[in-house]
């Protein structure tokens, strides 16, 4: 069983291969960082401050991550999910897929393991462009001094929980696209609990909404956003919907009627 | 486990989508091991649909599936690893290579590399290299999905309509290698198709659907045999009065048209004897002219309303 789990693994890794999501993953990773590059040389003058300061590596973090976790991880989630699984529909190929002597337990674990890994090379991607656009002022200006050695245990804490706040994101989207052979459902289903999200997040059970916990994060950061936060351990409700959307996805799945 | 003398069989197969009228009605197809059976059946007849369900792509509602004398829902997996299938247009990745079409399948089937090469070479698709299957044309496609179908060296291949998009020179081809697989490596081939021109010359064994009901099942002698039946023969004779006499001594009729006499429901193992029992009346035989139906007349009638 573990063995047929890899293999299916293996096999459905390929399927990703120039696919347009993999190309969304790494864009999306690389797109903030190269925005920061681009902007930076713009003020000069007043890097070499920037980069002397302190808390250079706590405003890079923050400066990288504002859009990254109110827009740009909760779309490139919803359209990269969608389109992983979008490749059987596209193809005509869940016929074959069901033909393969895997048991559909497999065949759902290993395809959701495959997204899980594309959103963690999402992340390793996007700190890789963080890290390099913090340090291409210094290497190309003369002027801009190195900044000093990074937090790494902060940022792989905060790494690790941006990954469990997106998970909710990732089940949800994938239960959907499972489910419908339309594009269109699950990116505009991801895209209006999105909206939606971000329209209760000042109420006061806005932590209900699968879809916010990556925006608490990074406003869980600075003095003002904590004010908005729910007092609750959204965390650990990520994972909590994670399971649960995972689990009904799943059910859907197995007793699907039609299977190709 | 007790051996079945079929390689795949149902029974009582019926199937229902949504609230339409029934699709299909109790099938009961008996595929032999080592036979070349030819699923026919006008568009919309229920070929596909018993297919996936024989690949339980359809969830059973009625009847049981049985493949290698095993049933399908209790054991799928082992059912699967020896079954390659292509149901309707080719299952294939367009943004990827023939080769990693392949290989997708191959780490799941655990085949050595050296067989992608093999079917590749097989389908006559080994020069396609990087070009990526959303290039390809349909034959192409239909070609590779065949390929992917044999990667495994399945005992029973099920190939829902594979001439789709072929060109006449690839039928023909595709007819030779199904023959070859068969003759060579014993593998037992379910086709299904709306022509029946296009696999009389490769099946051993028909069955008729039509209407979601299964109209004849049996091999192609059978077939033939129904074919004859029914049909007529013309004797060209000297002695009109005197053949005439003789089919009745035989409790056959015949009708005079000319010099002609044209005797119904005859059997074509019938002709030797009949023709020898008029030469031992007296009677001199110019010509026998047979007027069977053709397969393909046959084929209309059997799914005419």
């Amino acid at each position: 069983m573990r063995l047929t789990f890899i293999d299916s693994y293996k096999s459905e890794w390929i399927k990703r291969r120039r696919s347009l999501a993999s190309w969304l993953v790494v864009i999306g990773a690389f797109f903030t960082p190269a925005v920061v590059v681009v902007a930076r040389p713009a003020h000069a003058p007043g890097l070499r401050k920037v980069y002397t300061s302190e808390g250079f590596w706590m405003n890079h973090w923050s400066t990288s991550w504002e859009s990254m976790a109110v827009f740009l991880l909760p779309m490139g989630v919803m359209l990269s999910v969608s389109l992983i699984t979008q490749l059987e529909y596209k193809n005509n190929t869940w016929k074959q897929v069901h033909t393969t002597p895997l048991r559909y337990t497999t065949i759902y674990f290993s395809k959701l393991a495959v997204i899980l890994t594309l959103v963690v090379a999402f992340f390793v991607l996007f700190n890789v462009g963080m890290v390099i656009a913090a340090l291409v002022p210094p290497l190309v200006l003369g002027h801009v001094p190195f900044p000093g050695s990074p937090d790494v245990l902060f940022f792989l804490k905060e790494n690790a929980y941006y990954f469990l706040d997106c998970l909710p994101m990732v089940a949800l989207q994938y239960l959907i696209s499972l489910n419908y052979r339309n594009f269109l459902v699950p990116v505009g289903a991801g895209f209006l609990l999105w909206v939606a999200s971000i329209g209760v997040l000042r109420w006061k059970y806005s932590y209900i909404m699968p879809y916010s916990y990556t925006i608490f994060n990074f406003l869980g950061a600075s003095e003002r956003g904590k004010a908005i936060v729910p007092a609750v351990n959204f965390h650990l409700l990520a994972v909590g919907y994670f399971v649960a959307f995972t689990v009904v996805g799943y059910i859907l799945y197995v007793n699907k009627k039609v299977k190709g | 486990m007790q051996a079945s003398t079929y390689c795949l069989e149902t029974t009582g197969l019926t199937h229902r989508y949504g609230n339409t009228e029934q699709t299909l009605e109790n099938i009961n197809l008996q595929v032999e091991t080592g036979s070349i059976y030819g699923f026919l059946g006008p568009n919309g007849a229920g070929k596909t649909t018993t297919l996936r369900l024989v690949l339980g792509l359809l969830t059973l509602q009625q009847g049981s599936v049985s493949i290698f004398g095993m049933d399908l829902w209790r054991h799928r997996i082992d059912i699967l690893r020896q079954v390659g299938a292509l149901i309707e247009n080719p299952s294939l990745y367009g943004h990827l290579t023939a080769h990693e079409n392949l290989e997708i399948l191959r780490v799941l089937y655990r085949c050595p590399s050296s067989r992608i090469h093999e079917v590749l070479d097989l389908v006559g698709l080994a020069g396609t290299g990087r070009k990526y299957v959303s290039q390809f044309s349909l034959g192409m496609k239909q070609r590779l999905g065949i390929a992917a179908a044999l990667l495994h060296s399945p005992s029973l291949l099920i190939l829902d309509e594979p001439t789709n998009g072929l060109d006449p020179n690839g039928i023909i081809e595709m007819r030779a290698l199904l023959r070859r697989l068969n003759e060579e490596h014993g593998i037992t081939i379910v086709i299904s198709s709306h022509l029946l021109a296009e696999i009389e010359k490769l099946v051993s064994h028909v069955g008729v659907i039509h209407r979601g009901t299964l109209r004849f099942q049996g091999t192609l002698p059978a077939l033939n045999r129904l074919a004859d039946l029914d049909g007529t023969v013309t004797f060209e004779v000297d002695d009109m009065p005197n053949a005439a006499r003789s089919f009745q001594e035989l409790g056959v009729t015949s009708l005079q048209a000319g010099e002609k006499l044209t005797v119904g429901g005859l059997m074509r193992q019938d002709i030797p004897s009949m023709a020898a029992h008029l030469v031992n009346q007296g009677v001199g035989i110019y010509s026998i002219t047979t007027h069977k139906r053709d397969l393909e007349t046959l084929f209309m009638d059997l799914i005419s309303d």
